[in-house]
């Protein structure tokens, strides 16, 4: 049995969706496998979905972060859609943010933003840079 | 009609005979080593016939159970100093084998200055003691009824436009409340799938650190589902109290009025569903 979530290409960016609890290892390997194929394929941008996930340890929310920071130097945003109430609740009280990461509500409005960053990336001519102020949520 | 001079001490004898049949418990003079004699009632309180609980090794005490001899002894200790009454519950262990709950009224009489007994009546209270508990439950399920109630009614999430919340906060907010506050603000924002939220504060009296934290920690982490909050209702007095205790709002976004909050508010969701419309052509 792999615990390995399968990332799929839709247009120019990326989703994974995790649906099993991942051990640390499994997330580092997720994290190396993600950002290999932001840079190989040039994404503009990548989803997470974490609606299955009931349980989100510091580990992952660290290894999260570093993903959507080393996503920013690749030129590519990271959007991570369906944080449970709980999961949210348990990740404040910790003290574990995100804040490299853009949250949408769901697939539909995470693949709604990748699509409008990479059209502003084709009209500009550049891929989008970290500057973008929708990333300073 | 009879009067007080023709009491002779027969007459005595079966006044007390006749009020002692219509007593509904057991009466009873216990020595002072704590034996016994029954004079009525035993068998329908106990089962034991008078003969048998006599016979027993420490006659009445030998019924008490197990956990309450010692309050019993040592409450009864404190009527052999002196002539006194008490009242005393404890439970019985009958002779079939049930646990019965009794009220033991009774008062120590002495003899020469010395203590020679007690005289006592023993009623029957399960019934009484069961009822009671019935009440205390009942009570007890009638208050966790409206204290549920009250909860639903303190962290109400209204939609008020397409992927618009709010939450209007009348009160005190507490570490309670504050994790009822935020619980029911991300599932309202799951639920309806709302972008923005609004939180009312102009009925929430105080604002400290305390109550701010709340607020910061519902704002991040409905952030983290992918929903903006707006803060309205602030009053001057909050939010000079705010400044001087040093609380740093300024990862929330604030607005004066619930009105302007709004009109922010969907303005933002707009932007969002106006996205989704022009990119569906």
């Amino acid at each position: 049995v792999t615990t390995k979530p399968p990332i799929l290409r839709i247009g120019s960016g990326l989703i994974a969706s995790i649906q099993v609890a991942l051990d640390d290892h499994s997330v580092r390997d997720f994290q190396q496998e993600l950002l290999q194929r932001v840079s190989d394929e040039g994404a503009t941008g990548a989803i997470i979905d974490l609606t299955a996930v009931d349980l989100v340890d510091s580990f992952m929310a660290r290894s999260l972060n570093e993903t959507a920071t080393a996503m920013h130097l690749l030129g590519a945003q990271l959007a991570i859609v369906g944080i449970q109430p709980a999961v949210a609740m348990t990740l404040v009280e910790m003290g574990l943010m995100i804040p490299n990461a853009i949250s949408t509500l769901n697939l539909e409005k995470g693949l709604e933003l990748l699509r409008k960053r990479s059209e502003s990336a084709v009209r500009s001519g550049t891929r989008v840079d970290s500057s973008d102020p929708t990333a300073s949520l | 009609m009879q009067t007080q001079d023709d009491i002779t001490p027969e007459r005595d004898a079966s006044i007390l005979a006749g009020l002692l049949q219509n007593i509904p418990g057991m009466v009873y003079r216990g020595n002072a080593n704590w034996s016994i004699e029954i004079m009525r009632g035993c068998e329908q309180l106990c089962g034991y016939t008078p003969a048998e609980v006599t016979a027993m090794e420490g006659g009445w005490l030998a019924l008490v159970h197990d956990e309450d001899r010692d309050s019993v002894t040592r409450e009864g200790a404190a009527i052999r100093e002196q002539p006194r009454s008490i009242v005393q519950e404890y439970r019985i262990v009958t002779k079939s084998g049930e646990l019965c709950w009794v009220e033991d009224r009774k008062t120590s009489f002495f003899e020469d200055g010395q203590f020679a007994g007690v005289d006592g009546i023993l009623f029957d209270i399960t019934e009484r003691r069961r009822a009671l508990q019935e009440l205390a439950a009942a009570k007890d399920k009638l208050i966790a009824q409206q204290s549920r109630a009250l909860q639903e009614l303190s962290t109400p999430v209204i939609q008020v436009w397409d992927g618009v919340l709010i939450l209007p906060l009348i009160g005190t907010v507490d570490t309670r409340r504050g994790h009822q506050i935020t619980e029911s603000l991300l599932e309202s924002i799951v639920d309806t799938q709302a972008s923005v939220a609004i939180i009312d504060i102009t009925g929430v009296p105080v604002v400290d650190t305390l109550v701010a934290g709340h607020f910061i920690n519902a704002v991040r982490a409905a952030r983290l589902l992918g929903a903006d909050v707006i803060l309205t209702g602030v009053s001057p007095y909050n939010a000079q109290a705010l400044v001087k205790l040093g609380v740093d709002l300024s990862q929330i976004s604030t607005q004066g009025s619930l009105k302007s909050g709004l009109r922010m508010a969907i303005e933002m969701a707009g932007n969002h569903t106006g996205l989704a419309r022009r990119k569906s052509k």
